[in-house]
């Protein structure tokens, strides 16, 4: 059941990662990105997916996709999967192959997107508006627009049986699916549960986002004073959940804790944050008290920095009121500096970046952020550097106001 | 017992703005004539149902977040405001389900981008992402509490019940919305037909307001959500029927007989949370126990919920 009055809930369990996958513009697989990161490798280039010569803005960081799926799928199930549900059924093979769960026990799984699917609407529409009669591929496009569709199928060629759901909370869609698997783990609706978060980068996004002007005429710096907005990127990440009982029991690899999550709402306007970060500041404080920490247990906070000038003002506006005395000292980044913004994938992707800085206890940083922003009272991560890690945050915010905080703790 | 209880309910539909004119409408049977919509490309247009303009106009409308909102948010924003009632203080928070979410924006940006990308409008592009109804909600509710929007199959409204009510239970939230809303657009109505020729397309929205405290009139509980049932589009109906058997086979007995929102046109996520009001409605005009609804999904999934129904408590 998915609800039930006669279902007890347990108090509340540790939930721990076991698996970790990710394909970014860095590369597939955890190895090509551990590196890429540890060391602020970029990956911008001119668009090549669709037509942007007439756009202001012609770069974005695109992935080299690889030609074969790493599961074997029937040419129709194949076919349901757009680049973004290739990319996920990358990363989410990666993390239950990681993980090793067995197949035979039921598993859940939560992904967050924005637009999953949205490749097979765009050709159906620009098909039925250029050949009014056609039929031919329309009903497979309409499926696989479905991204629950996709995320179900995906799911099952990799073992997960159970129920599939997917969260469209725009930017934050990876961090709050996350966020919801760690809550189902947590209070015993789901002894394990695969997260992740996907996108692909669409012309219809690319295009409204060049219509807002946020895109980055130059290029992606996050807290820069001299930032001129955002990059976009596409990739996928994915995290096997699952308690610390059934984990131990099973003698599985532990590769990190899930500690804490916060979600709030902005209220100020539809796709700006409130100028003092108010629900980020929510957020970061509710997964801290959900964790028992403080400011000053927390060693890196990898932020959602996408760049633009209002982004980054609130999240420092919020960062700095959060952290107190700590910020001064506190090590923050943002990653979209190399791989740009992933939109529904950030959060996932994110979440998998602080996995690994703590299993390598690095930091990862933007080596194209110069000039720190004055608004800026913590410490920003320009160089390569090794630290030590145990308690991470990562920030999301997205369109509408959804703002979501996960914390990972290092597990030795 | 869950002390999961539906406090408050809405609905906006073909039938008009309000519980009462869509469960009015169900009970006499006499449904609204259908509208057409045109088909770019098309000599035929199609044939739809789609809602009234409101009168009066709803005070919210004025919010400035609504004024240039497409009609799925207003639709969950009806529908909201009446599940919600006098009932505003305190956290609240909201699930917005929705099948094929603000398409009729996202449409329209799509063909301003690919005829001239530098002209496309930059107020359109923000209505397009599937959470902006949502957005809108909270931010005309003023409640900055915790926000999901859930996209899935007709089924999803279900979905979202068994999610606010996870967060009522793990005392995230005291009080949840769950809205699914959908709109009428000729490209959804286009892809439906390549499914069932003669399915007619309908808008609309409904709102359930769960809360942990029990209301002192007749109310209804939430027994269960089932797991969803996968069924293939290719295999046909047959496919449908067994997986809709194994959802109701989960489900406890109850009532058996509704009318079936499903005469309004195929409305997706609303179209569930008018089955769910039609189905409570009726149990408590025939004084039963409990009310279930199984719902066979237009692309994948079957999915059932079942409802105690309470009488008033006694003063």
């Amino acid at each position: 059941m998915l609800y039930s009055r006669a279902q007890s809930t347990s108090g509340p369990r540790r939930v721990v990662v076991t698996g970790c996958g990710m394909v970014t513009p860095l590369g597939p697989g955890v190895a090509a990105n551990s590196e890429g990161f540890r060391t602020g490798q970029t990956a911008f280039r001119p668009v090549t997916l669709f037509d942007v010569s007439r756009q202001r803005v012609h770069t974005a960081a695109e992935v080299n996709l690889p030609g074969e799926l790493p599961v074997a799928l029937t040419p129709r199930q194949a076919s349901l999967l757009d680049r973004a549900g290739r990319m996920l059924l990358w990363a989410a093979h990666e993390a239950t192959e990681q993980a090793r769960w067995d197949s035979q026990q039921t598993a859940r799984c939560v992904a967050g997107t924005t637009a999953g699917g949205m490749s097979h609407g765009e050709t159906y529409f620009r098909t039925a508006i250029r050949e009014p009669l056609a039929c031919r591929q329309q009903p497979t496009r309409t499926i696989g627009y479905q991204a629950p569709r996709q995320v179900s199928l995906v799911a099952q060629a990799c073992g997960v049986h159970g129920p599939a759901s997917v969260i469209a909370n725009a930017c934050a869609s990876g961090a709050n699916a996350i966020g919801h698997a760690w809550e189902l783990v947590r209070t015993g609706r789901a002894e394990r549960v695969l997260a992740a978060g996907y996108d692909a980068i669409s012309h219809l996004i690319f295009a409204g986002f060049d219509s807002l002007q946020a895109l980055s005429p130059t290029r992606c710096r996050p807290f820069d004073a001299r930032r001129d907005g955002l990059a976009l990127g596409e990739g996928a990440a994915a995290l096997a959940l699952e308690s610390l009982e059934a984990a131990q029991a099973r003698g599985a690899i532990i590769l990190a804790e899930l500690v804490g999550y916060g979600a709030a709402t902005d209220l100020h306007h539809l796709t700006q944050p409130h100028p003092q970060g108010d629900a980020a500041f929510a957020t970061m404080t509710e997964a801290c008290q959900i964790a028992g920490l403080e400011p000053s247990d927390i060693d890196y906070v990898n932020a959602h920095g996408t760049g633009t000038p209002l982004n980054d003002s609130a999240e420092a506006a919020a960062i700095t009121r959060w952290a107190g005395p700590r910020a001064a000292t506190l090590p923050v980044s943002s990653t979209k500096a190399g791989i740009g913004h992933l939109l529904g994938a950030a959060g996932a992707v994110e979440a998998a970046i602080c996995v690994l800085a703590l299993r390598g206890q690095w930091l990862p940083p933007m080596l194209a952020t110069q000039t720190p922003d004055a608004a800026c009272g913590f410490r920003l991560v320009t160089q390569p550097e090794s630290a030590r890690l145990v308690n991470v945050m990562t920030n999301s915010f997205g369109f509408g106001g959804a703002n979501a905080t996960l914390i990972f703790r290092r597990w030795a | 017992m869950s002390g999961i209880f539906l406090s408050g309910f809405g609905a906006v539909s073909p039938a008009g703005w309000g519980c009462e004119r869509l469960l009015g409408l169900l009970r006499t049977g006499e449904l609204p004539m259908p509208q057409t919509v045109e088909r770019p490309g098309w000599t035929r247009p199609l044939t739809v149902r789609r809602v009234p303009a409101p009168s009066p106009r709803p005070t919210w409308a004025a919010h400035a977040r609504m004024r240039r909102s497409a009609a799925i948010s207003q639709f969950a924003m009806g529908a909201a405001a009446e599940a919600l009632g006098n009932q505003t203080a305190g956290p609240l928070g909201i699930v917005f389900c929705t099948t094929c979410g603000c398409v009729n924006y996202s449409r329209r940006f799509y063909d301003e981008a690919l005829r001239d990308p530098s002209v496309a409008s930059p107020l359109l592009f923000p209505e397009t992402v599937f959470n902006a109804p949502a957005s809108h909600l909270s931010s005309v509710l003023g409640t900055a509490a915790i926000n999901y929007t859930l996209v899935g199959d007709t089924g999803v409204f279900l979905r979202g019940l068994a999610l606010a009510a996870g967060w009522i239970e793990a005392g995230r939230v005291e009080r949840c919305l769950v809205v699914a809303a959908e709109e009428v657009d000729w490209i959804i109505s286009d892809s439906l037909r390549h499914f069932r020729k003669s399915a007619t397309l309908t808008e609309g929205a409904g709102a359930v307001l769960l809360t942990r405290e029990r209301p002192r009139t007749l109310c209804a509980e939430l027994e269960c959500v089932t797991d969803p049932e996968q069924f293939a589009t290719r295999g046909g109906s047959s496919r449908r029927a067994d997986a809709l058997q194994r959802v109701a086979s989960a489900l406890p007995t109850g009532l058996a007989s509704t009318p079936d929102a499903a005469r309004l046109g195929e409305g997706f996520s609303a179209s569930t949370v008018w089955q769910v009001l039609a189905a409570i409605d009726t149990a408590w005009e025939r004084q039963l126990p409990r009310a279930t609804i199984c719902v066979p999904g237009a692309y994948h999934e079957a999915i059932g919920a079942s409802f105690t129904i309470h009488p008033a408590a006694t003063p």
